[in-house]
């Protein structure tokens, strides 16, 4: 009985907390976005026209961990299979996060635009038992500016 | 080349199903599943069972150490009363032709438990305990011939099955998930699955019982002393503790003496007390 409501209540609490961060966190990735449009990412190599000025690397990092209920979640949706509703909304997060932050490296020094823009993710318990999950997304290309 | 800088519009990549309804439509699901694998099961360990030769239970039996080895291991053996119980369980036994291979092999047990149960391979295990809250012959007799009446109906045998498959299909779900839910939330239905026969059995069991002792006494006077005595004892706390093992295996105490009582037809027939080595020293 112990454990049922030590399970009880932890998913409880995952939910309310995990569901409080989650709409938090998109309300301020919506945001952020919006300013910065002004930095624009592209997935080619090189850029369309010749270019003499200052390049750096950009890059954008984050580490989101799994609530307790994501986790129920999509230990009950393994067992039926079909899309991982708790696991998508989780990725879709750190991989916007990662290419702010990476935006924002960019921002910081004096560049509006990313070639060859890159997403690496990485799980860091791999899986373990007893371990809660948590997902790494990193981002980075090369910041190139406008007006060299 | 012209670029472009669109938005992209929100909720390409995440489900508009609520986490919560997704939730709760994969619980209700998985559970209806698991309900109907355990049913089915059930009907068909109720089928497969009686089928089943008593060698069999005794081929279980050798590949665990039962639990009255190491409970006799424990508390000194005593040769006297388990030969005494043995006996009237022969006698008992003589009254029904028992199903071929099924060998009654009685074991005393001296711990101050209140119980006695019936259990693979024509066990049947008696505590102390009861033997001193019983002052005649027949209400041992009856107690006695219950747990025959299980032996013969092959109640332990459907009990283990049905706990096995209730634990396969749980070790199947914990197996396939990352996480132990399932284990947690069904491990509390399976340990009682484990310990207890259904009412029916039960009743099925008393009447047996209630038959043999009609034809080795001519009569079942004394056939409720047991439960009397439970009735007594469960008032004070230290006979309460004694009996929760026995609480928790027969839930319907009350309804099962009224039934016993109405069968008795000559309440007034004289009974056989019982031997004065059976009782502990302790009393």
């Amino acid at each position: 009985m112990f454990e049922v409501i030590t399970l009880l209540t932890l998913t409880v609490i995952g939910y309310i907390f995990g569901s409080l961060n989650e709409r938090r966190h998109f309300r301020s990735i919506l945001e952020r976005e919006e300013t910065l449009r002004g930095v624009s990412t592209f997935t080619t190599r090189i850029p369309p026209q010749p270019y003499s000025g200052a390049s750096h690397l950009a890059t954008g990092n984050v580490v989101i961990s799994i609530d307790y209920f994501k986790k129920i979640s999509a230990g009950l949706r393994s067992l039926v299979g079909g899309r991982v509703n708790a696991y998508e909304s989780l990725v879709e997060r750190a991989r916007r996060e990662a290419v702010l932050r990476m935006k924002a490296d960019a921002q910081r020094q004096g560049l509006d635009m990313i070639f060859n823009v890159k997403l690496e993710t990485a799980s860091i318990t791999k899986g373990a038992k007893g371990q809660i999950g948590a997902v790494e997304v990193l981002a980075y290309g090369t910041g190139l500016s406008r007006t060299p | 080349m012209r670029y472009h800088n669109p938005k992209i519009p929100e909720g390409i990549n995440i489900s508009s199903t609520h986490p919560l309804a997704d939730f709760a439509w994969m619980l209700t699901g998985i559970a209806l599943g698991l309900l109907a694998l355990v049913v089915s099961a059930h009907l068909l360990a109720a089928w497969l069972v009686p089928q089943l030769p008593f060698q069999f239970e005794q081929k279980i039996l050798r590949t665990v150490e039962p639990v009255w080895e190491i409970q006799t291991k424990l508390a000194s053996a005593d040769e006297k009363k388990a030969d005494y119980l043995q006996k009237l369980a022969n006698r008992l036994a003589q009254q029904d032709t028992l199903p071929e291979g099924l060998v009654v092999k009685v074991r005393y047990i001296n711990t101050p438990k209140i119980n006695a149960f019936a259990t693979l391979g024509g066990n049947i295990l008696i505590h102390q305990g009861l033997l001193d809250n019983l002052h005649t012959e027949n209400g041992l007799a009856m107690v006695i011939a219950h747990e025959l009446g299980h032996l013969v109906h092959r109640d332990p045998l459907l009990a283990t099955g049905r706990a096995t498959v209730s634990l396969a299909a749980i070790a199947l779900i914990s197996g396939f998930s990352e996480t132990r839910v399932a284990e947690n939330l069904f491990s509390l239905s399976a340990q009682s699955l484990l310990l207890s026969f259904s009412r029916q059995q039960e009743r099925r069991a008393d009447q047996y019982a209630l038959n043999l002792l009609n034809g080795y006494y001519g009569h079942t006077a004394g056939a409720t002393e047991f439960f009397e005595s439970v009735e007594t004892l469960a008032d004070n706390t230290r006979g309460y503790n004694q009996l929760l093992e026995f609480f928790d295996t027969h839930p319907n105490r009350g309804a099962r003496m009224d039934t016993i009582a109405a069968t008795i037809s000559d309440p007034t027939a004289p009974l056989v007390p019982l031997p004065d080595f059976l009782s502990s020293t302790r009393r």
